[in-house]
């Protein structure tokens, strides 16, 4: 009996270290990492809204700011390059985890010809950061690569040939800061202070589309007609704002115009923001980092005129907190107008610097002594 | 599933659960024959057909020569008195010719499966380009033929098993699932070792109990394999791959870098691949013999093969080398070459003892060579290890002739170490045989090896084949762990049991070292498509 025991313990001490290497997830960007993850960390039916969609929610909308300024919880569901495809996986995640007054869904990705980006890197991206459930097992199945199936529920099988000893070493350490936090500060809120150079601002001609691809047409159909089986009324479908810079994008902008007439044929709302530029007051030059992406001040500009219409047209009522969740986002909403107020000072001091900012430890640890 | 796979690795669980739950009063070895059949035919339900084939066959022949000379015996046993002695020697010679009929005819059947399989395409489109140099137009049909993983090996292994039943070495088996199950053994059908019946067969139908101690050294034992596959083997091939598909693309000095790591790749992948077999094996409690013992070590190329690939070595020595050396006509030759004026010379008697023996050694490796694949540059690789043994045996007298007159000490390190160095040079020339594309481009090399060294641009092609730094420095410490590890084994034998009796501190670091450094830096997974062991495809 002792020889069996100790025999035991002996291979625990093997495989401990071992489990510790796969269950390490060295793949994950920095920045990003905790986006999807802090969602599932919102106490359960505790957001009023929940918006999904790709890189244009999370640098577009600011749900501390937006209840500091009307009260209502709600949390960008988003990952770069999200495909429009996803979507039906993601909803249902959304659902399970939250009962939203109101589901905002970007469709910017509908508007291409083809099919974008390398889906398999953005599938590890979404499923790595989920946690373990039959609609994961079933993402992974329908849309990975069966032969590799395991590396979607063991990153490092995926990473392991890229891991930087430094960066894992980084990467541990900030996994225990965030466990211990327990929540999101910033609420998968990441911005930038730059302003890059642009070409001219193309308009689009009133009236005009384009047909959509059969493959985007197939997606949308294919998320359209799931949305009505699962009787999901309460969905807004949206096009967050671009500059339209180039011939590529200005046709991007008519399909999505197809797209929009699509999704009202099902009795959905849609809104296309890249229509809706002088309303927002988007400044080309100060309120865009890029083409595709608002800065730091065209997010608020966004978050206010969005926040707005969410409460006063589509009727979101801030649901009342209490207890840890009351005091969570309090200290959320005054942590993002320190980072906000922080950024902002370090832009005007040097503008021609990019100041990026994402829920980076060092940056919270020094913030929360700061002021 | 590939032996490397996490697929495989389940395979063995489920497979050592069931053996060892089932009942002691059962016999255990069912199991493993029915994971050894869903292993094969996993990898392919064609080659189940060949399997069959060659099981069966070998079996109703083995049990029908045992059947006739048991008859035999009784027979003789009955006219013990009546007949005489140039009756019975009739009657034996009879009995021989009958079981040499169907022992050549199963031989002519399994081996001629696979040279069809091997060498038909080679034969017709050789045939057409050289009737058609005269005008002549067969138009042999090429065919779309499929080779059955691990057929050569499960062939030889069989084939050896009929001749030591012939020879009445061994019993004929009388249980057709016992001996499917010699025949398709999963740890080692798809590339070796090559086991002899009476070395493996009891162990195979032994039920086995489970022993920690055996499952840890087998675990090693794996981990072992796991590491030289993946960490060095299967990361250099990305460098040889680049290589070999644009190989006129490179100067001399990338094509001796690439033969340089196409050695070490060549022996990491295929012990790795060995070790793996082994270690499951051992799971089972079975042994089987380790078909690598350091051949880079090696003093001299006879000694290099037989350090390398051993039980093929084996096999060819017992079935092929050993008749013909020992053959009428071989020895024949050796007292004609006595009874001339050479043989009167010392040098001649030298060359009439032992010309039988390595003008067998020459017929072996040439037919080692042409087994390795349809391809002339594998018969010129045979031809470079066979010719060089020979000549090495016959002019043995006069090197030793030479050592002396220079003076030199054949037992000092010094000397060990040149004829080490020596004999690497002489396996690099037969693998620039086998890593070249073709014989014409294996001549190439040699003339690239001399005349087109430029350090420079080979450095900066190197570093353009796909390897990163940090990829050369882990097949740089991957290396070194394998080189140190081989020393060990040279000096200490087993480096498992030498472990065993360090500190548990100690075998611990090792270990866990081992697991996450090949965890670490292991080729596998999404991106990089998963190379199967080289000796697969024979």
């Amino acid at each position: 009996m002792k020889v069996t025991i100790i025999r035991t313990l002996k291979i625990i001490a093997v495989l401990l270290p071992v489990l510790a290497l796969i269950i390490l997830d060295p793949g994950s960007t920095s920045g990003e990492r905790n986006y999807l993850r802090d969602y599932y960390r919102e106490e359960e039916n505790t957001l009023d809204v929940v918006l999904l969609g790709a890189s244009e929610v999370f640098t577009g909308f600011c749900a501390p700011k937006a209840y500091e300024d009307w009260g209502f919880t709600s949390y960008p569901y988003a990952i770069s390059r999200n495909p429009v495809e996803f979507y039906r996986s993601q909803l249902e995640e959304i659902y399970r985890h939250q009962s939203p007054q109101l589901v905002v869904i970007e469709v910017t990705g509908l508007g291409w010809a083809d099919q974008r980006a390398n889906i398999d890197a953005v599938l590890r991206d979404y499923l790595g950061r989920i946690p373990m459930s039959m609609n994961r097992l079933r993402t992974a199945w329908t849309y990975g690569d069966r032969e590799h199936l395991l590396s979607y529920f063991v990153p490092f099988m995926m990473y392991h040939n890229t891991v930087d000893l430094e960066e894992a070493r980084k990467t541990i350490s900030e996994e225990l800061f965030f466990y211990k936090q327990g929540y999101s500060l910033l609420k998968c809120n990441t911005s930038s202070t730059a302003q890059e150079p642009f070409g001219t601002v193309l308009g689009m001609e009133a009236g005009s589309q384009l047909p959509l691809s059969e493959y985007s047409e197939e997606t949308i159909r294919s998320l359209l007609e799931y949305c009505r089986e699962r009787q999901f009324e309460n969905l807004l479908f949206v096009v967050f704002p671009h500059r339209n810079t180039s011939e590529d994008v200005i046709d991007r902008g008519l399909r999505l115009r197809s797209a929009g007439e699509l999704i009202e044929s099902y009795g959905y709302d849609f809104i296309n923001f890249d229509e809706l530029h002088d309303e927002l007051g988007l400044d080309y030059a100060a309120d865009f980092y890029n083409d595709d992406h608002l800065n730091l001040y065209g997010k608020e500009k966004l978050t206010a005129y969005l926040s707005r219409m969410m409460v006063e047209e589509y009727g979101v009522k801030p649901t009342p907190l209490t207890g840890r969740t009351l005091n969570r986002w309090n200290y959320s909403q005054e942590y993002t107008r320190r980072y906000y107020a922080y950024f902002d000072k370090l832009y005007h001091e040097d503008p021609a610097h990019n100041y990026w900012f994402t829920e980076d430890e060092p940056l919270i640890r020094e913030l929360r002594l700061w002021g | 599933m590939t032996y490397t796979s996490f697929n495989f690795l389940l395979f063995v669980g489920v497979t050592m659960a069931v053996y060892f739950l089932m009942p002691k009063k059962w016999a255990r070895w069912p199991v493993l024959l029915a994971a050894s059949f869903y292993f094969y035919l996993l990898l392919g339900y064609r080659y189940g057909v060949f399997l069959v084939l060659t099981t069966v066959s070998t079996y109703l022949a083995a049990r029908w020569m045992e059947r006739l000379a048991k008859n035999a015996k009784l027979i003789l046993a009955q006219h013990k008195t009546d007949w005489d002695k140039e009756q019975k020697k009739t009657y034996k010679a009879s009995i021989k010719k009958r079981k040499g009929r169907m022992v050549t005819a199963v031989l002519v059947l399994n081996f001629g499966i696979l040279v069809f399989l091997k060498y038909y395409n080679l034969f017709a489109g050789s045939l057409n380009d050289v009737l058609g140099a005269f005008g002549i137009h067969l138009n042999a049909p090429i065919l779309r033929l499929f080779l059955p993983l691990g057929i050569s090996f499960y062939t030889f292994q069989s084939m050896g098993y009929l001749l030591d039943v012939y020879n009445e070495k061994v019993e004929a088996e009388k249980n057709l699932g016992k001996f499917a199950l010699f025949v398709s053994f999963f740890p080692q059908i798809v590339q070796g070792p090559i086991s002899i019946y009476s070395q493996l067969a009891h162990q195979l139908y032994e039920n086995h109990d489970f022993d920690f101690t055996r499952f840890k050294h087998a675990c090693e034992l794996i981990l072992w394999g796991f590491f030289k596959k993946l960490v060095i083997a299967d990361r250099a091939l990305i460098a040889i791959n680049a290589v070999t598909g644009d190989y006129g693309a490179y100067n001399g000095t990338t094509l001796t870098f690439t033969v340089l790591l196409y050695a070490l790749q060549l022996y990491a992948d295929f012990s790795g691949g060995v070790d793996i077999s082994r270690g499951v094996v051992q799971i089972f409690g079975i042994h089987m013999i380790d078909n690598f013992r350091q051949p880079y070590f090696a003093d001299s190329i006879s000694e290099y093969w037989h350090r390398w690939h051993i039980s093929l070595g084996e096999w060819f020595r017992t079935y092929l080398f050993y008749p013909l050396a020992m053959s009428k006509s071989f020895t024949g030759a050796g007292k004609k070459i006595r009874a001339s004026r050479f043989g009167q010379t010392e040098f001649g008697k030298h060359v009439a003892k032992v010309l039988p023996t390595s003008f067998a050694s020459f017929i072996v490796f040439f037919l080692v060579g042409v087994w390795h694949g349809p391809n002339w540059k594998y018969v010129a690789f045979g031809v470079w290890n066979g010719g060089i043994i020979m000549l090495s045996v016959l002019l043995k007298p006069l090197y030793a002739v030479w050592l002396e007159k220079l003076k030199i000490n054949a037992k000092s390190f010094g000397f060990r170490l040149f004829q080490m160095a020596r004999t690497f040079l002489i396996v690099l020339v037969g693998y620039v045989f086998d890593v070249a594309p073709n014989f014409t481009q294996s001549m190439k090399t040699f003339v690239l090896a001399i005349t087109n060294q430029n350090l420079q641009e080979g450095i900066t092609q190197i570093q353009s084949l796909g390897l990163t730094d940090r990829d050369f420095r882990v097949l740089l410490g991957g290396m070194l762990v394998l080189v140190t590890v081989s020393i060990l084994r040279e000096k200490w034998g087993s480096v498992r049991l030498m472990m065993d009796r360090k500190p548990f501190l100690v075998r611990y670091v090792v270990i866990v070292a081992g697991l996450i450094l090949t965890l670490w830096y292991g080729v596998y997974g999404p991106g990089y498509d998963p190379a199967d062991f080289v000796y697969m495809q024979f």
